[in-house]
């Protein structure tokens, strides 16, 4: 991995000064800057099964919804969940989530491995078969953060009124709900054991969100991690 | 006495922990107490009872029920008002002040008040204070009144606590730890059922932790062991519900936390509360509850007194003359109404007795308030003894028990009223709910556990768990609880009072009822009765029995008032929850703050208000504009909202929500929108960027975008249009460069992008790479000037913002904030919604009838404008100017004709452009170019400014499309 400055690139996370003031060294993944770690991948290793929380904004990620978008995922290959909020794990480590009958959400691992999303941006954009709905900017529109850890439930507790306990909420099971006053996406997928919940909420609030997670984490003694750490979790 | 006061043996003292002692302070004097102490106990072991001023009458009270349930011992510790002194326990250094008092507790020269209270009848305040002059309210009373109002004093300076909110979820909850929801609890957890126990007290046992006997002892014990031992029980300790909701919503307090726990199932078994008598001077300092005295005897090993009366109608209060007999106070008589009273080996009995009234002693030994000093009995028929004075320091009162009916109530139980134990019970209990314990009318331990046992299996059995569970048998002898149908005749002398927490006599609730308020909820609006921190736990009994009295009907008839939440006093802070709120930020926003730029908020979003020190605010707006209207600026407006609308009916939804056409509409071309609710008022506007046949990027106002995305998606539904429509605001940043320059600049940072004037007029929009970002290119205009909306993926947005800034920088681009951005627009007259519009402004009212088409069918609001069309315009928004600076001509002036106002002003500033003050403001419909209007400006002074076009600046349109 090669240290790198976020503003060397033109994509560029919301809160990327926010993790290098938190002491956040970078790393590439395609043509953005993601957290690698905070100065002790292995101490935020080893909070992974307690409690940590991760921004994956750099991370690849996209949507489609309304007619026919199921139908040409399904033909690109993505294994689609049966039914609204669902999840399904992809070969490729991803996610897919389906939010509605016809809106459908894919994120990529989130160590960053993969880049189907945008290989499924670019093959739609190609397309001159019509209907296979429109493209829902989730890239964009939606941050991307993973909190894990056997007490991550009990912090649920603290800011969401959804019942998220594991035997409540199991694994691949979408919940679209307000947290910490805003409203948004959570999908549960574990990773290697450790439960793991994956938030798509309103990127725009991406500051916001860190700083009440953090403040919300804090007698929990969670940690930030980044992505060196969630890589110990690749199967 | 030792240092932490008079204290009884090791077998007392539950909650004590007597190796650490703590110090602290009440009043500014020491004391010390041990850990585990409430301010009361501690108080009260030091021989100290008096803790704060009542409420209206400012007579010392002390200690009544020892369970955080009255206003008497509200007390202030450090910057915290109204806490508790028998429910908060002492921290070393805590500063601990009695409350309601002018000068110190022990000489509060409000005291007079209380001699004054003939003067002071029930619901005087509501005929007072009405003069001597017609102000006399607002300038004399009020100031007087909000001086004395409130009990504590509250400092902004406190430190806040760590508030938050927990959400939890279980089958069955348990309101009560005492031993009928210990059985219940039980009960439902053997079952499989998931059970939240949720008591109020510090320790689980209810009564049990105070209640003298070795069994009962040993019986607790095994209950909390088996729960501690069961699988599937939370305890939740030092928790109170204070509110219970439809569908299992319950509001639990427990310290600074609110938990907001769902239940499928509720137990109710949260005890009852022991009620006082009602007899002159009851309220002083040393008459307390039997409970109370058993409280501090046990939980605390305070000795609460040296000679004791015990006033009691039941099984109780014998045995609370024992457990006093036992620490050691001498019991001079148990007093009992009953004309067969049970024996005591504590005391006497005086049988078909109650008290008369009560005398009390001064700090030094004479006649006063400070605390009990002898009491009077009353024969209550014949074979009773005479009336005598008989001496004490400590008065229990066992006058039977209310049970704990609000949580039922809050969820529709209605109370009923037993006539042969002067008791209310709770009947019609709402599904899902069952009650247990005392609140269910079990007064015997067994009757507790037997009636919990059965609440528990019934709630855990109706979601499916264990076997099917049977009902709480009736309750068919005498409770060891009952109450007496004790005389409540008024006191000639007063002072016998019914509410402690609103000092209300037994007089003041008949006077009630005399001024013609029959029903108990009037009596209450009236007189307040149960209006305190108490919410009438410990009057609504008596009262009902006075009003029942006062106009010969039942006490069943007349009932309790309606119980809401909370059941017991919450702090703000507890509902408010941690302090987060949630903000927006831009792409952009660090790159305005590291330009210097004065944010402010606007909805959720963080906005530049201007770029400068604060200092040099105008001088700063101004260069702002300047650099719009000589050279190049931009302005950061990536929270305009933005919506994809797509699909083959796109321009049909448009077509059906706007006031113009867009199929007509060429793609690569843009055009403004204008929407109108069902009443035809004005309700947001943007432009509409035809990209595709079946694609249109639309945007709103900042503020409206979420009300017009889900009007959007409302409309497309009913409509059932093939439209898919997406609220995109943040997945875009988005950039105004403007000015004269601005082409220029554009032209430079693009290849595929012709920005010629010829290949991208104005009302144009085009797709491209814009400095290297991918980008949808809107040129429209808001200030007048050449502007171009650059739109690219958020995440694009900070480089955007920084590759302009450097191509821009020789031809002096600087960004300006939202100031220069009203002043552009106004300049140009522009309208903003909902500062320039109201909830009835049309189209027609603002000059913008060109923006409603006369060809369409339909488009929502139609109808409603043409008819108020036909009504005829109410008013006008006109242009005004003058060119005086008068800063007192300001937003929301009136404008008026003679001494009608007719309009006001929405929108003025002065102009940097074009050195004069300009602005819009409603007027008569007749205000045309030529006119004149009168302003009533803010010093009052009438202004007259001549009527203009609003349209001040570049009024033929010559620089924007340039």
């Amino acid at each position: 991995m090669t240290a790198v400055e976020p503003e060397a690139f033109e994509r560029r996370t919301p809160c990327y000064r926010l993790h290098g003031s938190l002491g956040a060294v970078f790393e590439a993944v395609g043509d953005i800057a993601a957290v690698a770690h905070y100065g002790d991948a292995e101490g935020e290793a080893a909070a992974l099964r307690s409690l940590a929380f991760a921004d994956l904004n750099a991370l690849p990620r996209c949507g489609f919804k309304n007619a026919g978008a199921p139908e040409w995922l399904a033909a690109q290959g993505v294994a689609l969940p049966a039914a609204a909020n669902e999840a399904t794990r992809q070969d490729d480590g991803g996610l897919c989530a389906r939010l509605g009958g016809t809106d459908i959400l894919i994120a990529g691992d989130p160590w960053g491995a993969s880049d189907r999303p945008h290989t499924l941006r670019q093959s739609w954009s190609a397309e001159s078969r019509r209907p296979i709905g429109w493209d829902a900017h989730r890239e964009e529109g939606f941050s991307w953060f993973l909190l894990l850890g056997a007490q991550a439930p009990e912090l649920w507790s603290r800011i969401c009124a959804v019942d998220l306990r594991p035997g409540f909420f199991p694994d691949l099971a979408v919940a679209q709900t307000r947290a910490f006053g805003m409203g948004g996406v959570i999908v549960r997928a574990d990773l290697a054991g450790v439960p793991a919940y994956h938030l798509f909420f309103d990127i725009a609030s991406s500051d916001f969100l860190i700083e009440a997670v953090r403040r919300t984490m804090r007698p929990f003694e969670g940690r930030l991690v980044g992505l060196a750490a969630l890589r110990s979790l690749r199967p | 006495m030792s240092e932490v006061g008079a204290r009884l043996g090791w077998a007392y003292g539950s909650r004590l922990d007597r190796s650490r002692v703590v110090a602290f302070r009440f009043e500014g004097r020491g004391y010390s107490g041990y850990a585990g102490d409430t301010i009361a106990s501690a108080l009260a072991a030091n021989g100290r009872y008096v803790l704060s001023r009542s409420f209206k009458y400012h007579r010392p009270r002390g200690v009544l029920t020892m369970a955080g349930q009255d206003a008497n011992s509200l007390v202030q510790v450090g910057p915290e008002p109204n806490v508790f002194a028998d429910g908060r326990r002492i921290e070393a250094g805590m500063e601990v002040w009695g409350q309601n008092y002018a000068g110190s507790l022990d000489r509060d020269r409000n005291a007079i008040l209380d001699r004054l209270s003939a003067f002071l009848p029930v619901g005087f305040y509501y005929r007072a204070f009405w003069g001597p002059t017609k102000d006399a309210f607002l300038k004399l009373w009020e100031p007087a009144i909000r001086k004395r109002a409130g009990l504590g004093r509250i400092s902004l300076d406190a430190p806040a606590p760590d508030y938050d909110k927990a959400y939890r979820f279980c089958d069955v909850a348990v309101i009560g730890g005492g031993p009928a929801g210990l059985s219940a609890a039980l009960a439902a957890a053997r079952a499989g059922a998931e059970v939240m126990l949720v008591e109020q007290e510090p320790e689980l046992g209810g009564s049990l932790s105070y209640r003298r006997g070795e069994r009962l002892q040993e019986r607790r014990r095994a209950l909390l062991e088996a729960v501690a031992a069961q699988p599937g029980i939370t305890v939740l300790t030092e928790a109170t519900c204070a509110g219970c909701y439809a569908d299992g919503w319950l509001a639990i307090e427990q310290r600074t936390r609110l938990h907001k726990l769902r239940a499928k199932a509720l137990v109710v078994a949260a005890g009852g509360f022991e009620q006082p008598v009602v007899f002159r001077n009851n309220d002083l300092p040393g008459i307390m509850l039997g409970s109370a005295a058993q409280r501090l005897i046990r939980h605390y090993a305070v000795k609460p007194g040296s000679r004791a009366v015990v006033l009691t109608c039941n099984a109780e209060g014998y045995e609370v003359a024992a457990d006093l007999a036992e620490a050691g106070v001498e019991v001079a008589a148990i007093v009992d109404p009953r004309p067969a009273a049970a024996e005591s080996a504590a005391a006497r009995v005086l049988s078909g007795s109650s008290l008369r009234e009560a005398e009390g002693r001064d700090e030094r030994g004479g006649r006063g308030l400070w605390h009990l000093q002898r009491v009077l009995t009353e024969p209550l028929g014949q074979g009773a003894p005479e009336a005598a004075w008989i001496d004490c320091d400590l008065l229990c009162v066992s006058g039977g028990t209310m049970p704990a009916y609000q949580l039922p109530a809050q969820a529709g139980a209605r109370l009923t009223f037993e006539e042969r134990g002067q008791r209310f019970a709770i009947e019609r209990v709402p599904e899902r709910m069952w009650l247990a314990g005392a609140t269910a009318g079990a007064s015997t331990l067994d009757e507790a556990l037997d009636s919990g046992a059965r609440a528990g299996a019934a709630a855990a059995a109706s979601l499916g768990f264990g076997g099917r569970g049977q009902a709480a048998p009736a309750r068919t002898e005498a409770s060891r609880s009952d109450s007496f149908d004790w005389p409540l005749t008024a006191h000639p002398r007063g002072k016998d009072f019914v509410d402690f927490d609103e000092d209300l006599q037994v007089k003041d609730i008949e006077n009630a009822v005399a001024e013609g308020y029959a029903e108990l909820e009037l009596v209450k609006r009236f007189s307040t009765v149960g209006m305190g921190p108490s919410q009438g736990r410990q009057a609504a009994l008596a009262t009902a029995k006075i009003v029942a009295g006062a106009t010969g009907r039942s006490v069943a008839e007349v009932g309790v008032t309606t119980a809401r939440p909370p059941f017991a006093a919450m702090k703000l802070g507890v509902l408010a929850g941690d302090p987060l709120t949630q903000h927006r930020h831009t792409p952009m926003h660090h790159r305005h703050l590291e330009a210097g730029a004065s944010m402010q908020p606007v909805g959720a979003w963080w906005r530049p208000s201007y770029y400068g020190l604060a200092a040099r605010r105008d001088e700063a707006i101004a260069a702002e504009v300047a650099a719009v209207r000589n050279g190049v600026a931009m302005l950061d407006v990536s929270t305009l909202g933005s919506l994809e609308v797509r699909g083959p009916d796109a321009a049909e939804l448009l077509n059906r929500l706007y006031t113009l056409r867009y199929d007509s509409l060429p793609v690569g071309r843009t055009r403004y929108l204008l929407l109108v609710n069902e009443m035809g008022s004005i309700i947001d506007d943007g432009m509409a960027y035809r990209i595709a046949e079946d694609h249109f990027y639309v945007t709103a106002t900042t503020g409206a975008v979420g009300a017009v995305y889900q009007l959007m998606l409302f409309m497309n539904a009913e409509w059932r249009l093939r439209v898919d429509v997406l609220n995109a605001t943040a997945a875009f940043a988005a950039v105004n460069v403007t000015g004269p320059q601005a082409r220029a600049l554009l032209a430079a940072l693009s290849d595929d992008i012709d920005f010629s004037a010829e290949a991208l007029p104005y009302l144009h929009g085009r797709q491209g790479r814009v400095a290297g970002q991918p980008a949808r290119v809107l040129r429209i205009g808001f200030t007048g000037e050449a502007s171009y909306e650059l739109h690219v993926p958020a995440s694009r947005g900070e480089a955007l913002w920084d590759r302009l800034m450097a191509a821009g920088a020789p031809l002096g681009l600087r960004p300006y904030g939202l100031e220069a951005s009203r002043i552009l627009r106004l300049e140009k007259g522009h309208i903003i919604i909902g500062q320039d519009t109201d909830a009835m402004s049309t189209p027609d009212q603002v000059g913008m009838a060109w923006a409603v088409s006369k060809k369409k069918p339909y488009f929502l609001g139609k109808r409603s404008l043409e008819q108020r069309r036909r009504v005829g315009l109410g008013r006008r928004l006109v242009g005004f100017e003058t060119a005086e600076r008068a800063p007192e001509i300001a937003e929301s002036c009136l404008v008026m004709e003679g001494e009608r106002p007719v309009g006001f002003v929405t929108s003025t500033c002065w102009s940097p452009t074009l050195n004069k003050r300009i602005g819009l403001a409603y007027a008569a419909p007749e205000a045309a170019p030529g006119q004149s209007i009168t302003i009533r400006d803010r010093a009052g002074a009438a202004r007259v400014v001549p009527v203009v076009a609003p349209h001040f600046y570049d009024p033929l349109n010559a620089r924007q499309s340039l």
